[in-house]
């Protein structure tokens, strides 16, 4: 089968979603295709932007000047970074879902979030649930856990977050309310029990645990489990019903508010009339001087095998995903792009890829695509190699996520960035 | 059953079980990573079978969300079909299992008696006491199977031919559907058979644990499926579970049945859509109409979306402005074939399908459209709105008439 639209979005991960949503934004129809539904719904649904630059830092925007002329940050310019965080913000506000940004001295800058470590992690964007703004004043905390779920041991958390400078003058409590599954044969999960909230059942049985610490604390810590809706309104009410606040921590897979985020972008594009093609295994591209024709899941024509599904396009932006979500595949000998074969540029040799110091920097982070200020493939002269395909997300080279903290705010500046160019280079196409 | 599917691309990083509807439906799903390849790495150590299995649905979400390309449905499948050979189905299980024999050893009786059934308390109470839901909607059976009624078809003058798989649904309960796609493809120049040895593809057997049924299925099948091809005669099919079963599970379940190449079965919709590009389905008669007459909502079948062949029925309708059709894009309606009828399962069906059924009714579209029949047969019972199959619109479309709902 044979389809065609203006703009094709390949991925639907944070960067994906986001490209498709600026692409939609300027009415165009766009169709993004997919394998797999990539990692945002397993996420946090926290927006990290920049944590850190050798240490952590508070002003992202401040830090985001120290990032080497590779990073897509830089090539963007942090004027566009902005432009794509603010329109994203927008839409989120629109939906409702009670995202925030803390301030100090009037400026934007990262929360420090606890996590069920009991560590601190910096993030940008974040939701209602993860308002840290009264965890750091706060006199008596209780760190809550669930019976049955295993991810989050109240005590270990209580003692790890007791033992950092910003908590001497803290006391920690530890409670573990009892399961509200009567029998479970299983451990249970944060989005277990965030599913059975969402119920006037479970939110019955988390206000009864949580109503005997009533006014008792000045903030209650409590895994990911405040409903499945992207909205502040569990929060408010528990905050309101028991005299405090209420806190989510960061938590293992699956996170939970990455569920409730990818709900609320997938709503809006629906609303646009954004089609989504799943399973989609796209193997193959045509593509004459420095232009793509049409993505294909068949490398031979009139192939006997399946039937061919071919995307007709003017224009696309590839958001495939790094070496985990498949967009980029490596053996010892080499890192290559999938679908169009195109460069990878900071490629470090096998031997060099990783470092012996588990938590650090890998060098095999920084590898993928290179690109140009519009987010268009470019070889190592630094020629754009293919003049409507856009960049967008964990595809491109030059910026470590983990060590940086930067993985959904590239996702959102390069998508959103890359959505916009490929409106226009379809717009452009059309007239011509 | 010996074929076990290497579980070791799983990263167990729980993509599977936020897609899960049966896992938001119901704590006591173990959840597909867990039941999927974490427990076949057990089952390698030849230990017990976990008790919720049976909570699987194979729907395919799971697959569809996999970042990795892990069939862990597939592994599901595979470990019921093994469990089942240990401790074999029950009576019910046989039941919704064998739709096509049960048909055709009531051939004789008259339609309207053996719909009979589905409407008497008594009959509904009786079918409850062994475990299909006295709520839940029942296919009706038509007065002729489109199977009996197609030969009876004047089918002359047409040069080039095109081999239909049914399935059990268009035959028995739907063949106004099968007569739709026979009406088009005439119009695109085609004769339409089926061939008399083709059988339930066997997907309703995968699912009940019949394995001996449905290998016996897949090999009469791919024996007229091959010489449908060695004769280069184009086969197609109209529901999404028959043609994920015969193009893609066959081969995953019965590696042995297929050591070359995989069969081709062509989606409808698709083929529809190759005779217009190629010129031999003339549809511009149909295009100049301007106003929409049919109103539609579309719901994408969870077998169609895991086939990874975009939404062929959407592109096909998308070339009638007398069709104004939107997505529903609401995930799995809950039935999962038989899943939803099965008494212990019902709830889980509903309480999954209930986003779907939501967005249906606020759409406040007259009429939905979805090619899988029980996907429909879900849907008209939660909603109360008729459900028809595209290809249905198509054909309405085409001739230029209302719909009679």
């Amino acid at each position: 089968m044979q389809i065609t639209t203006d703009v094709l979005v390949i991925g639907s991960g944070m960067a994906g979603l986001t490209a498709a949503l600026a692409a939609a934004s300027k009415g165009l129809r766009v169709v993004v295709a997919a394998n797999g539904a990539g990692s945002l719904a397993i996420s946090s649904g926290c927006i990290d932007l920049l944590g850190c630059v050798d240490q952590e830092v508070t002003d992202p925007w401040e830090a985001m000047t120290k990032l080497g002329p590779d990073h897509p940050y830089t090539i963007l310019g942090s004027a566009r970074v902005r432009q794509a965080l603010e329109a994203f913000q927008h839409i989120l506000d629109r939906h409702k879902t009670g995202y925030r940004i803390a301030k100090k001295d009037g400026k934007n800058v990262n929360s420090r979030l606890p996590t069920i470590l009991g560590t601190l992690k910096p993030s940008y964007l974040i939701p209602a649930g993860h308002d840290s703004s009264e965890l750091f004043s706060a006199k008596q905390v209780l760190v809550a856990g669930v019976e049955g779920l295993r991810d989050l041991s109240p005590k270990l958390c209580a003692h790890e977050l007791g033992k950092l400078p910003e908590f001497q003058a803290t006391h920690f409590a530890t409670e573990l309310l009892p399961s509200p599954f009567s029998q479970t044969h299983r451990g249970i999960s944060s989005l277990d029990l965030a599913r059975q909230v969402s119920h006037p059942k479970g939110l019955d049985w988390l206000e009864t645990c949580l109503g005997r610490f009533a006014r008792a604390y000045d903030v209650i810590l409590l895994p990911p489990i405040l409903g499945t809706r992207a909205d502040d309104q569990l929060v408010q009410h528990l905050g309101q019903k028991l005299g405090c606040h209420v806190q989510e921590l960061l938590t293992i897979p699956p996170g939970v508010g990455g569920l409730r985020l990818r709900e609320v972008l997938k709503d809006e594009a629906a609303a646009h009339t954004v089609r989504f093609l799943e399973n989609v295994h796209l193997t193959c591209s045509s593509c004459s001087n420095g232009h793509c024709h049409y993505v294909s899941t068949q490398c031979e024509e009139g192939g006997e095998n399946q039937e061919e599904l071919r995307i007709v396009a003017k224009s696309f932006v590839l958001a495939s995903g790094g070496i985990l979500g498949g967009g980029i595949w490596t053996t010892p000998y080499e890192i290559c792009e999938v679908l169009f074969q195109l460069p990878v540029q900071f490629q470090p040799a096998v031997d060099q890829r990783t470092s012996s110091d588990a938590l650090g920097r890998h060098p095999i982070s920084l590898a993928g695509l290179a690109c140009d200020s519009q987010l268009r493939p470019i070889d190592d002269r630094k020629t754009c190699c293919l003049d409507n395909v856009f960049l967008a997300g964990r595809i491109l080279g030059g910026f470590d996520p983990a060590e940086e903290k930067s993985g959904f705010g590239v996702a959102i500046a390069t998508g959103w960035h890359a959505g916009l160019m490929a409106a226009e280079a379809s717009g452009m196409e059309a007239r011509a | 059953m010996s074929i076990h599917l290497d579980p070791d691309k799983c990263l167990a990083c729980t993509t599977c079980v936020v897609h899960c509807p049966v896992a938001e439906a119901t704590p006591a799903f173990l959840g597909p990573r867990m039941i999927g390849p974490a427990f076949e790495r057990f089952r390698l150590l030849g230990i017990v079978e976990d008790d919720s299995l049976q909570y699987c649905a194979n729907c395919k979400n799971c697959e569809i969300a996999c970042p990795q390309n892990v069939p862990v449905a597939t592994i599901n499948m595979l470990a019921r079909l093994a469990q089942c050979q240990e401790t074999p189905p029950s009576f019910r299980d046989w039941i919704v299992a064998h739709g096509e024999v049960l048909a055709r050893s009531l051939k004789y009786v008259p339609a309207w008696m053996k719909n009979l059934g589905t409407h008497l308390p008594l009959m509904r109470a009786l079918l409850d006491g062994i475990g299909i839901h006295k709520n839940c909607p029942m296919p009706q059976f038509a007065r002729k199977a489109f199977r009996d009624h197609l030969p009876k078809l004047s089918q002359k003058g047409f040069t080039k031919s095109v081999a239909f798989f049914p399935g059990c649904y268009i035959n028995y309960y739907d063949p106004g559907t099968g007569f739709d796609l026979v009406w088009l493809l005439q119009q695109a120049g085609y004769r339409v058979f089926v061939p008399k040895a083709f059988v339930c593809c066997g997907i309703p057997l995968i699912s009940g644990g019949f394995e001996k049924d449905a290998r016996d299925n897949a090999q009469r099948n791919l024996k007229v499926l091959r010489e449908l091809q060695a004769q280069k005669i184009p086969v197609i099919s109209a529901c999404p579970s028959c043609r994920l079963m015969l193009t893609r599970e066959m081969a995953e379940f019965f590696p042995e049945l297929l050591p070359e190449q995989s069969v081709v079965v062509e989606d409808a919709q698709s083929f529809l859509l190759k005779c217009i590009h190629s010129g031999e389905l003339a549809i511009d008669g149909a295009q100049k109409t301007t106003s929409a007459a049919i109103s539609a909502i579309y719901h994408a079948p969870c077998h169609l979306r895991a086939q990874g062949n975009g939404l062929p029925a959407l592109e096909l309708l998308s070339y009638f402005p007398a069709i104004d059709i939107c997505e529903a894009n609401a995930g799995c309606c809950g039935i999962s074939g038989s899943y939803g009828f099965k008494k212990e399962k019902y709830a889980i069906g509903q309480a999954v399908g209930a986003k779907l059924f939501q967005r249906i009714t606020e759409s406040g579209r007259p009429l939905v459209a979805s090619e899988c029949g029980t996907c429909r047969l879900q849907i008209t019972g939660a909603t109360k709105k008729p459900a028809l199959h595209p290809l249905t619109l198509l054909r309405a479309a085409l001739e230029g008439r209302q719909l009679t709902l």
